[in-house]
């Protein structure tokens, strides 16, 4: 399982950014025909959904302000980390995409979340805590491996699995190679134990 | 039998164990054992060969091999005790590799419980290096290079180049992603400007 086979992370944020998001737009347009699908009309002042890719070139060119989430409000926030910190084998549920979502808007928008009465310092120290909480809670979850079963990972996120990835499928690679000459050296006592029950047949015939 | 083309299998295949002949050897004494004063090594001398040769020769019965000694009693007693502290690398670089191919001899004493022990090991010192292997300081960094086995080593640097990959994802303040599909060198020219592929529609207002 080489590096090129998973996805990587410039990728994933890729994927990430087609989640929609609420902007405040400050133009008005009709309807924006796309190759991919129609979005708007806009009007000026009014809360409007688009996917992140469109919301981002939107603020880039300040033509809106982007709302962030409602899993991201301080207080969402603050639950979900207590939450993590008290259950140690089961992960809260966030957006698929959280990491990725988040590093995009604290480098694209990052002004837009006092508009919207957030704090982001708040906000980003919050969300890293999350995820280092979840991260070393993975890595706790994996000490239990000792070959062959199965570990519950539901509400895993995309960016978490991506980091773990090459690790673990490559450990899983090395513990699949004991397995298997465990199961040939059985094998071969097996046959050798069998062929020495062969060649004691003979012997007991000639004492008769 | 080694993988044809695969480096660290034939240096696995390299690492010498002690073996026993059970025959007499004719013309090769001096090649097999230096300090052997006649032309024929005799039945009973003992001699290291590399893995390689001794599984040849100890599936025509004439030799019998023994467990190397980085997998002797008083070593594995160490390993059960403080695996995750013990050098391998000095002792063995394919420790695992070569310990896997040991179990396939099947003149080999001790070799029962070798692979259950193999894995052991492995086991014990994976969960040492997760918590590490992805965070970890420049001092752990060294000391693992130096500790840890081939195998081992693989897994360690794969962790460092995920973790390293997304602090630097992270950190980024833009993202370009590269395409996997190596580009023609020659510029490709479409109505005198140079031919780009757009992924996402230009929107102006």
């Amino acid at each position: 399982m080489g590096m090129a086979s998973c996805l990587t992370n410039e990728e994933l944020q890729f994927c990430a950014e087609s989640a929609e998001v609420t902007i405040v737009p400050n133009f008005s347009t009709p309807i924006l025909q796309l190759v991919n699908g129609e979005y708007g009309p806009f009007r000026a002042q009014n809360e409007a959904t688009v996917p992140f890719w469109l919301a981002t070139l939107l603020r880039k060119r300040n033509l809106c302000r982007v709302k962030p989430p409602e899993w991201m409000k301080s207080e969402s926030l603050v639950q979900v980390l207590a939450a993590e910190k008290s259950s140690p084998n089961e992960w809260q549920e966030l957006p698929h995409h959280y990491i990725e979502i988040a590093k995009l808007l604290f480098t694209k928008a990052e002004e837009d979340f006092a508009e919207f009465e957030m704090d982001v310092h708040e906000i980003r120290r919050l969300i890293d805590d999350i995820r280092l909480v979840r991260f070393d809670k993975i890595e706790k979850q994996f000490k239990q491996v000792t070959g062959a079963m199965t570990i519950r990972l539901t509400n895993f996120c995309a960016m978490e699995l991506n980091l773990m990835r090459n690790f673990l499928l490559s450990s899983l690679d090395e513990y699949h190679k004991f397995s298997k000459t465990a199961e040939d050296s059985v094998q071969q006592r097996q046959t050798q134990l069998s062929d020495d029950e062969d060649s004691q047949e003979p012997q007991v015939r000639q004492l008769r | 039998m080694a993988k044809y083309y695969d480096v660290d299998d034939i240096l696995a295949e390299q690492e010498t164990l002690p073996t026993v002949f059970n025959t007499e050897v004719y013309a090769l004494g001096r090649a097999l054992d230096p300090s052997c004063d006649s032309e024929n090594l005799p039945a009973g001398s003992s001699v290291n060969l590399p893995f390689w040769l001794a599984d040849f020769l100890s599936h025509r019965k004439m030799l019998k091999p023994h467990l190397p000694k980085f997998l002797k009693k008083r070593l594995r007693d160490e390993l059960q005790g403080e695996a995750g502290c013990v050098d391998l690398r000095d002792r063995c670089k394919f420790f695992y590799e070569l310990g896997r191919k040991l179990c396939t001899l099947s003149e080999l004493d001790g070799s029962e419980d070798l692979s259950e022990f193999l894995l052991n090991t492995f086991t014990s010192r994976f969960k040492e290096m997760l918590t590490t292997s992805h965070v970890c300081s420049n001092e752990t960094r060294e000391t693992y290079s130096r500790v840890l086995t081939n195998e081992e080593l693989e897994l360690f640097t794969r962790a460092q180049a995920s973790s390293k990959a997304f602090e630097r994802w992270i950190y980024s303040k833009s993202t370009v992603i590269s395409s996997r599909i190596k580009r023609n060198k020659r510029k490709r020219e479409w109505e005198g400007q140079e031919f780009r592929f757009r992924t996402r529609p230009v929107v102006s207002a």
